[in-house]
């Protein structure tokens, strides 16, 4: 609890989680307003569709900063040493320190996101089922790109590293990783698409879009060709938990690690 | 004795099984009435199936039920001049081994009407067969999606070598197709409202046809029209048909079809042409579609004038080569919306030089199906960008007289907004500050 409350006070008394909102704030706004304006009746599925697409550029970078230097701050302010050598570990410290950001940007978007439920629910035909849906999304996307950011604040020693790091993972995430499947495109077969899959899957951005789309009944999962079936042989919620598994545990696991790193104790 | 008499009837009374109503009575009430009559149903369940050979009227009331034995269609019409009027028609034989495929209604003569009817549970909502100018209005049709296969549920309205009916207002969904057209000529179709099925609308071999403000959404393909001519497609919506290769509407071996005053929004591809010539492309929205205008290389001679292009990922893309299509007509070429911007200089609203765009996505989509899922990638911009440096692209269009965009930009619009957000933040800071 003590994290938790560290936490809300450091996050909420600092700038930057603010600004990130402020922006997601203000472009859910225009995506709302934009959709209240659309000539067509499905105006509620568009708006989840918009505000996800806007997600995907804001939300891991933001959440690659706030928890890179929410594990830089503790080991600058050498608080991290003073744990980690008198009562803990730095496996609990990781655990107790991602539940606390998590909490506080969790409460913050998804807060966020009840709210602006509101206006929806009065002006566009509200689905209590797609808005759950993309609740899950957005609480998926904090929770891996936190834990990244967790890690990239593990391994680096100062902030200039963790911008860096944090700007390229978003850049990999966002742009080079699907580039390379487009790239792969042409070489996949009937024979070889479960390795395709795999990959496309792995890429967590591709595995929500497809999760909140099925789910708000924007893509249908029936007549799909031979190809497109054994591409999504899971159903997209389970795709959506694997991926949130496997993210989760491999890159706290690592972080640990790697604890070492960045750990000065001059 | 009586008292054993008594208790037999007691017995007979609450131990069998109630029917709603015995099968041949409700039959029997048609066979009866004579012709041009009225009959007014109860609330209640009456059992199928029937029969109407004469001229009659049908009505009854909310929870007015004509429920079939499942082993062939539930109401067939063999006479001319026959209403049937709220009433909720269900469960048809699914059979296909039969050499027919059954409906809720069957239709097979001409000049009948059928006005606020829910049907469910059966294969075809409503088969007009060989039937002529009949009115199909306000009829709500429920399919079965679950079917393990494509062929396992029918189709909401089935018009077969039929012409001339009149299809307003109906609500269809759950069902293969939604409307299916073989054969049919000269029907119109408008008001109509189609979701969650394959296809919206499917059109074969079927001619001058008119549709207006249909209404088709979260379909696997909004509209289907393959080898048809001279149908006439005006001020309809195709949004959200979002699958994997989903499409707005296609036109697909049809040639002199008149499109105007469509909306092809949030589509994965707006309008899909494909072996298709001579089409007319008149004033139609196409936004927020992954792609707007996807044209294969065995399409020709369409024109495409006055339509706006909106926020699509891509505009246009041909695929297969290169087609010959004209993208504006007397003068009046597209409005390419804000991702082509126009100088006119001589404000005769369109712009002062040609509009071309040059992508490589057609390779993608020629190479394999699964670049479809990726068109939404942000990955897609640098691809292109990558593919333009390396002098891969090639042009998918040239407008020689593109119209003056008119959309205003979202930050134009709304500024009045963020200066009201930012004076507020400004002020909230300040009155902390002060404090």
């Amino acid at each position: 609890m003590n994290y938790v409350w560290k936490e809300w006070m450091e996050q909420t008394r600092g700038k930057g989680l603010w600004f990130g909102l402020g922006m997601v704030v203000i472009m859910s706004l225009f995506i709302l307003m934009e959709a209240m304006n659309t000539p067509f009746e499905h105006g509620f599925q568009s708006v989840l569709i918009s505000l996800h697409e806007m997600h995907v550029f804001l939300l891991p970078l933001l959440c690659l900063f706030v928890a890179s230097f929410a594990v830089l701050q503790e080991k600058e302010l050498k608080t991290l040493m003073m744990i980690v050598t008198k009562k803990e570990s730095y496996r609990s410290f990781l655990f107790k320190k991602s539940i606390a950001v998590n909490l506080v940007m969790l409460a913050l978007f998804t807060g966020w996101y009840i709210l602006l439920a509101v206006p929806m629910r009065l002006f566009l035909a509200f689905d209590a089922a797609a808005f759950l849906s993309f609740l899950i999304t957005v609480i998926v996307f904090i929770l891996i790109f936190n834990q990244i950011g967790f890690f990239i604040g593990t391994i680096c020693t100062n902030r200039m590293q963790a911008v860096g790091a944090a700007v390229f993972v978003w850049f990999a995430f966002i742009f080079l990783f699907d580039l390379v499947l487009l790239y792969q495109l042409p070489a996949v077969t009937h024979d070889n698409i479960m390795i395709f899959s795999v990959l496309f899957f792995l890429q967590p951005l591709n595995t929500l879009r497809l999760y909140l789309e099925t789910s708000a009944g924007v893509f249908s999962m029936e007549y799909m060709s031979y190809l497109m079936d054994k591409l999504i042989w899971l159903s997209p919620q389970t795709f959506l938990w694997i991926n949130l598994a496997v993210f989760l545990i491999v890159f706290f696991e690592i972080a640990v690690w790697l604890r070492r790193k960045g750990l000065r104790y001059d | 004795m009586k008292r054993l008499l008594f208790i037999c009837f007691l017995l007979v009374f609450f131990f069998i099984p109630a029917r709603a109503m015995a099968g041949g009575e409700l039959q029997e009430m048609i066979d009866a009435a004579d012709d041009y009559e009225t009959i007014v149903l109860e609330n209640k369940v009456y059992e199928g199936n029937i029969v109407i050979e004469k001229p009659l009227i049908v009505t009854g009331s909310e929870e007015t039920v004509i429920r079939g034995d499942g082993t062939g269609n539930v109401v067939t019409i063999e006479s001319s001049d026959v209403h049937l009027e709220q009433l909720q028609i269900k469960n048809s034989s699914f059979a296909r081994g039969d050499g027919e495929e059954y409906s809720g209604i069957k239709v097979n003569t001409d000049g009948n009407s059928f006005r606020k009817l829910k049907i469910t549970d059966s294969y075809h909502g409503i088969y007009l067969s060989q039937a002529h100018e009949n009115i199909i209005d306000q009829v709500e049709i429920h399919g079965q999606k679950d079917q393990e296969t494509i062929a396992g549920q029918g189709n909401g309205i089935q018009v077969y070598y039929s012409e001339r009916n009149t299809l307003t207002d109906n609500y269809i969904e759950g069902t293969r197709d939604g409307m299916y057209f073989e054969y049919a000529h000269q029907n119109t179709i408008s008001g109509n409202e189609i979701s969650h099925t394959r296809y919206g609308l499917h059109y074969m071999y079927s001619d001058d046809n008119r549709f207006q403000d249909n209404s088709f959404t979260f379909n696997i393909g909004g509209a289907a029209v393959m080898h048809s001519s001279r149908n006439e497609f005006t001020d309809n919506k195709f949004s959200m048909n979002q699958s994997s290769r989903s499409f707005g509407f296609m036109l697909q071996a049809s040639s002199e079809n008149h499109l105007e005053g469509n909306q092809f929004i949030r589509n994965k591809r707006g309008l899909l042409v494909e072996q298709a010539r001579g089409n007319y492309i008149y004033d139609n929205e196409f936004s927020q579609n992954d792609i707007g205008v996807e044209m294969w290389a065995s399409s020709s001679q369409q024109i495409f004038t006055e339509n706006k292009f909106y926020k699509n990922r891509s505009p246009v893309v041909q695929v297969g080569g290169e087609s010959e299509n004209s993208w504006n007509e007397a003068g009046r070429g597209n409005d390419w919306g804000s991702d082509f911007p126009l100088a006119d200089l001589d404000q005769n609203g369109t712009g002062d030089f040609s509009v071309a765009y040059q992508s490589s996505l057609h390779q993608l989509l020629e190479e394999n199906e699964l670049s479809y899922l990726l068109l939404n990638s942000p990955s897609i911009v640098v691809y292109e960008k990558m593919n333009q440096w390396m002098n891969n692209q090639r042009t998918m269009f040239q407008d020689d007289f593109p119209l003056q965009n008119r959309e205003v930009l979202p930050v134009v619009k709304y500024s009045a907004f963020i200066l009201v957000i930012s004076g507020a933040l400004l002020g909230v800071q300040r009155r902390r500050r002060s404090a």
